[in-house]
């Protein structure tokens, strides 16, 4: 009896903790507690963190319950990671909720979306140089593309071990774009350049809309096929917006569809980020690099807009340039609030929409472009 | 409570608004009754909602004692929620029973990217109100 009351307890939690499980736990709690108290992003942290805490339980090994251990729960939670499902399941319902009219309407914006790109691979290298390896490097990089499904994906088939970190560190860049963007736009800027008013963007057609997701895939993905699950899935969602008459399943995929897969990621995500890999040297690399990927994506955005008006008679605002990054809709708006600033009467959300939304099209055919070079 | 179209299509910030764009604004928006002595929104509090006035009487307050009230319908409370701020720089009371409209700031960026037309319309309006009322904020919060 007294044997097996102390096999009993050697089994429980309290016995088999470890620091390690200890900290995560209170970062799942910290993560918790600014979700719901502080409504910090409360649909990705309170999945996440709660993730934390069940993958942090500590458990008996080869029992079928790790997030690592076949055939857990936890683990066909974390299937849908590994091999890149819901990260295009998100993107199909992104794709079901956009409207890229501000992008048709003047193509030519589509460049900023590009250059913000930049950032991801300046990244990359500096994360070479740093000592990480390619692939954690260009998992690292991707962060600055501004795109949490983005970052996953990659990382699921680059680096797995590091999903964890790099998705954390890209949700919460992305939840800080209102505070990393806006210094960075105002010292490259003049206040000349940044009083600068652009044309009304001229309407677009219902045709183009509808031809838009079918070109636009098709170019797309024989420019960079690494993209295929992802795009395929944003501009399949995106006919499905578009044609009207399969409204149904567009507001399916932009509403359950989407919310589901958001609990799925996040709990699987939280799940896999365990002490031995979140509590190291790298996870600081990490975020240092993560938030410079940012910086730089904003800052070859805002140059490459001040580049395009060496040509163009008719200039554009070079803030705009920063909403490149994708992080949509929150860094059009900061494109927004910083023209304001200036000119209260400038108003800048529209045209800094067209680089957004292209930024997501942009970061998604940059990991694709890394995948190919490194994934092999 | 759900909101309908009759509801505010008589509303300021919404006048040119065409009937199906009404329809979706109103499908983002619920309806709450707040008693006197309610606090709508508390300064230093994380940004989750703007409230539009249907009715009552309202005092926003700020750092080093501005404050300013709002008695007509159609005026906004919660501003901070629109520019994306971490929270909210003044505390909103009700000084009487009435009744507001809340738009989560989830549901307002969902419309900028959904339908940025409609969207950049709200915002111009809400950007209008910002720059009026700019002189009784104090900033940070």
């Amino acid at each position: 009896m007294v044997d097996l009351l102390i096999e009993f307890l050697s089994n429980t939690g309290f016995a088999l903790a470890g620091y390690q499980n200890i900290i995560m736990i209170l970062v799942g709690i910290v993560l918790i507690y600014l979700g719901i108290a502080k409504r910090y992003e409360p649909l990705l942290l309170v999945p996440i963190g709660f993730g934390i805490l069940m993958g942090n339980i500590p458990v008996i090994r080869d029992f079928g319950l790790g997030i690592y251990e076949k055939g857990s729960f936890l683990n066909y939670m974390y299937f849908g990671v590994m091999h890149d499902i819901y990260p295009p399941l998100i993107f199909l319902g992104v794709g079901a909720l956009t409207d890229f009219s501000a992008m048709l309407a003047r193509p030519s914006l589509m460049l900023l979306g590009a250059a913000a790109q930049v950032g991801i691979f300046v990244t990359f290298l500096g994360a070479l140089a740093l000592g990480f390896a390619p692939n954690e490097a260009a998992s690292i990089g991707i962060i600055g593309g501004a795109d949490g499904p983005t970052a996953i994906f990659l990382t699921a088939v680059l680096a797995p071990r590091l999903i964890g970190p790099i998705a954390i560190a890209a949700y919460s860049y992305m939840a800080l774009v209102p505070v990393i963007q806006p210094p960075i736009m105002r010292l490259l800027t003049s206040r000349k350049e940044r009083l600068i008013r652009m044309e009304e963007p001229r309407e677009v057609s219902k045709k183009e809309k509808l031809i838009f997701p079918i070109v636009g895939f098709l170019l797309c993905c024989f420019i960079a096929p690494g993209a295929l699950p992802l795009l395929g899935m944003l501009f399949f969602g995106n006919l499905l917006k578009e044609s009207i008459v399969a409204e149904r399943l567009a507001r399916a995929a932009r509403s359950s569809i989407i919310d589901t897969v958001t609990i799925l990621l996040g709990i699987a995500v939280g799940a896999s980020t365990q002490g031995d890999v979140f509590l190291t040297a790298k996870s600081i690399g990490i975020f240092t690099l993560g938030a410079s990927a940012f910086a730089v994506a904003t800052a070859a955005g805002v140059i490459f807009a001040k580049f395009m008006n060496l040509f163009l008679r008719q200039k554009i605002n070079p803030l705009i340039g920063a909403a490149g990054v994708s992080a949509v809709p929150n860094s059009a708006r900061v494109v927004q609030i910083v023209g304001q600033k200036e000119d209260p009467t400038n108003f800048l959300l529209m045209h800094a929409m067209a680089p957004n939304i292209s930024g997501v099209i942009g970061s998604a055919i940059a990991a694709a472009i890394l995948w190919s070079f490194l994934g092999g | 409570m759900s909101v309908d179209v009759n509801m505010i299509d008589s509303l300021n910030l919404f006048e040119h608004l065409s009937h199906a764009e009404l329809e979706e604004i109103a499908s983002l928006m619920c309806r709450i009754s707040v008693t006197e002595g309610e606090v709508i929104t508390h300064q230093g509090d994380q940004t989750h909602s703007i409230f539009i006035l249907l009715s009552g009487n309202f005092m926003v307050f700020f750092k080093e004692g501005r404050s300013y009230t709002l008695h007509d319908k159609g005026d906004i409370v919660g501003l901070s929620a629109s520019d994306l701020s971490f929270c909210y720089t003044g505390t909103a009371v009700a000084l009487t029973d009435g009744v507001v409209l809340s738009m989560p700031c989830q549901e307002l960026s969902r419309l900028i990217e959904s339908n940025p037309v409609l969207g950049g319309k709200i915002m111009k309006k809400i950007n209008q109100i910002i720059s009026a009322r700019q002189p009784f904020v104090t900033g940070g919060c």
